[in-house]
């Protein structure tokens, strides 16, 4: 385990009132909408959301990887740099010299499906090591050894051989193996996992969880952990933002949002997670479905489905994300009649 | 168990031959299914867990035949005093046999034809049993509808006007059409959001209160598994390792496998410090599995024993069956509560 820096505490990235928005021609999509948060160094962070409600267009904004017609309108993603001086990486160049230096360098990420993310054509050694040549050294020896070294690392059995092979030569739970490899083999500040093992088995989750674990400690990163699996948020995550419509409701510790969820979202959330042993009849379900977020109206995102809703508050304006509990953070008028500015 | 059962397969197994070279030499055989033997109630649902490749889906296939099992029979009750061997029936009779058992898929997008309509997909099992037609289907599609929380008036909108969720409730809504026994379920939430998963897991359960209907519930996710099944089987490798009532499968397991896959389902509390078992190694192969118990190369109490001998499933606690030969001695540990 690494010593704690003298950086440890503030943040390695910073994400300030953050808006991605998709022309559609249906109208604008708002996928991420005032969006802030911070990860600390060492920290392992999770973000929590159903299919749509933008956690992946936020991981996709942190790599400037937003795909077109997506464009972030507004906001901050401070990002502090190795050499200590910050960045903001919603203002620089999306192709340019800048981001390209942190991309896949001190900002790495692993996709869900790690066959689609790996070239069929290339041998697994040589993928690994174009990172390697590109962000840390022009040997080609020296990128060999450290490939070799990560994919050790990952607990891949004959890495010699297996450097030579190709991606379909090897299982689903090996694949992600590689792609974690290959993402700390440049020793990033800051790993984002988009859902990294959902398409997995459970032990080989259990594996690859493991793995991302011993893996923070060692190089004491930050980690983004976005995932629609409570289960795995309660497990290794230390602070837990819960999305909902491109925005956060509810922030805090693991312990307070499993615990003690405020927001009803995060409740009805909770509630309709099948437990084992727990014997419920009926499970409790959200009524309804999550609605696009192309023009709707100034209000709670949450509002339609929310069996608390108060009448003429929660459908007319917006509540702000407030700090009710030290720490813990919920958008709910319920908790505080404090509503957003609009902007 | 309440009443006879009205699915007995026993010994089913389903080969897929290896195939080499130009000629198409058979060079060996993949053992998808290789002896599975279950039973299920009426009105019961049997959940039927695995990791990929451990041969889940092809016996939901088999039992439908959708596949044509290798070997083994599966008696199906269609009636209260009529019995047959779905292994043996010829394709023309099984048609006439479609209508009492179906099937209902895990991608809500993949299985329905984009180019039909609600009143297509659903009526389709009543027009081809000749059980209705025209206005008579028409509004048998719109009660059906309504039996699983959609409106009857979109009865001509296609599918993709609809949800996630309200495409699994139209694809449930087809496997109903026809007044089933017995429904096949594979996989039938692992496609949702939590939120809508838990939809359509009510519907399930209430609809089998409703309809007295029986299910074999294929899924990888244990938790959804615990909560609507009233007994488990756990299959690893083609084989049936352990079957139970679930409390029992999941709190008192009898078999090593069962008790790393119960190990290493996530619990939603931060509170609750278990111990995850991280196995090592993958799945076997199910065309060259190992000797002895397919399960020993990963399992922490292995013994020479378990390197030369198969374990047979055998009944180690009333209903409960496991097949490892220590399932007497070994001290397992279960979910936690």
């Amino acid at each position: 385990m690494a010593p704690p820096s003298e950086s440890a505490g503030r943040p390695v990235i910073e994400v300030r009132d953050l808006s991605v928005h998709f022309a559609l021609d249906e109208g604008t999509l708002k996928a991420v909408d005032g969006l802030s948060f911070a990860i600390e160094q060492g920290q392992m962070f999770g973000l929590i959301g159903e299919s749509g409600c933008g956690k992946t267009v936020t991981a996709q904004s942190l790599m400037r990887l937003v795909p077109t017609p997506g464009r972030i309108v507004q906001g901050q993603i401070n990002f502090r740099a190795e050499k200590g001086d910050q960045i903001d990486l919603a203002n620089v160049d999306g192709t340019g010299q800048e981001i390209r230096a942190i991309r896949g360098n001190e900002i790495a990420m692993i996709f869900q499906e790690p066959m689609s993310s790996l070239s069929p054509i290339h041998s697994i050694g040589n993928q690994l090591m174009e990172a390697v040549l590109l962000h840390v050294t022009r040997s080609k020896r020296e990128a060999y050894k450290i490939a070799l070294e990560m994919l050790d690392l990952v607990g891949i059995p004959n890495p010699v051989q297996r450097m030579e092979e190709y991606p379909h030569h090897f299982s689903g739970g090996m694949r992600q193996r590689v792609m974690i490899a290959m993402a700390l083999s440049c020793r990033p500040r800051l790993l984002i996992a988009d859902e990294p093992t959902t398409a997995l088995d459970v032990t080989v989750q259990a594996q690859i969880l493991d793995l991302i674990a011993r893996a923070q400690s060692q190089f004491q990163m930050a980690v983004l952990y976005i995932t629609h699996d409570l289960g795995i948020i309660a497990e290794i995550c230390d602070q837990v933002a819960v999305m909902y419509l491109g925005k956060i409701v509810e922030q805090g510790s693991a312990r307070n949002i499993f615990h003690h969820p405020l927001h009803p979202y995060t409740r009805r959330l909770l509630a309709s997670t099948p437990r084992i042993g727990q014997h419920a009849e009926r499970l409790q379900s959200i009524e309804g479905t999550v609605p696009i977020p192309i023009g709707l109206p100034r209000a709670c995102g949450f509002c339609s489905r929310c069996p608390d809703r108060i009448e003429g508050t929660c459908d007319s304006s917006v509540p702000a994300l407030v700090e009710i509990e030290e720490k813990h953070y919920v958008r709910c008028f319920l908790h505080d009649e404090r509503a957003e500015v609009a902007s | 168990m309440t009443a006879p059962p009205i699915l007995k397969v026993e010994g089913l197994k389903k080969y897929f031959p290896v195939e080499k070279g130009f000629l198409r030499r058979v060079v060996g055989q993949v053992k998808a299914v290789d002896g599975v033997s279950l039973e299920i109630g009426a009105g019961e649902t049997l959940g039927l867990v695995g990791e990929s490749g451990s041969g889940k889906t092809t016996v939901g296939r088999c039992i439908l035949r959708a596949l044509d099992p290798t070997e083994g029979s599966i008696q199906f009750q269609i009636d209260d005093d009529v019995s047959v061997d779905m292994a043996r029936i010829n394709r023309r009779e099984l048609r006439a046999l479609r209508r009492y058992a179906n099937m209902i898929f895990q991608d809500p997008y993949y299985s329905l034809d984009p180019r039909w309509t609600v009143l297509d997909i659903v009526g389709e099992p009543l027009k081809l049993a000749k059980l209705a037609d025209g206005a008579e289907l028409e509004e048998r599609v719109a009660r059906l509808m309504e039996v699983v929380g959609l409106e009857a008036k979109h009865l001509r909108r296609y599918p993709h006007a609809f949800s996630g969720g309200q495409r699994q409730r139209i694809g449930v809504a087809r496997a109903l059409a026809t007044n089933p026994r017995l429904i096949i379920a594979d996989e039938p939430v692992s496609a949702l959001d939590v939120s809508t998963q838990a939809q359509i897991l009510n519907l399930l359960s209430d609809l089998q209160g409703e309809f007295g209907l029986a299910y074999l519930f294929i899924a990888h996710d244990l938790s959804v598994v615990e909560h609507i099944s009233d007994r488990v089987a756990v299959m690893y490798v083609g084989k049936l390792v352990e079957i139970a009532p679930k409390d029992q499968l999941f709190f008192f397991p009898k078999h090593p496998y069962t008790e790393a896959l119960l190990s290493a389902v996530p619990t939603p509390d931060p509170d609750v410090e278990k111990k995850r078992i991280i196995l090592p190694g993958e799945i076997a192969n199910p065309a060259d599995p190992p000797a002895g118990c397919y399960f020993h190369p990963r399992c922490q109490y292995a013994q020479a024993r378990c390197r030369e001998e198969e374990p047979a499933l055998r009944e180690v606690s009333p209903g409960q069956w496991a097949s490892c030969h220590f399932a007497d001695e070994l001290a397992l540990v279960g979910a936690p509560r």
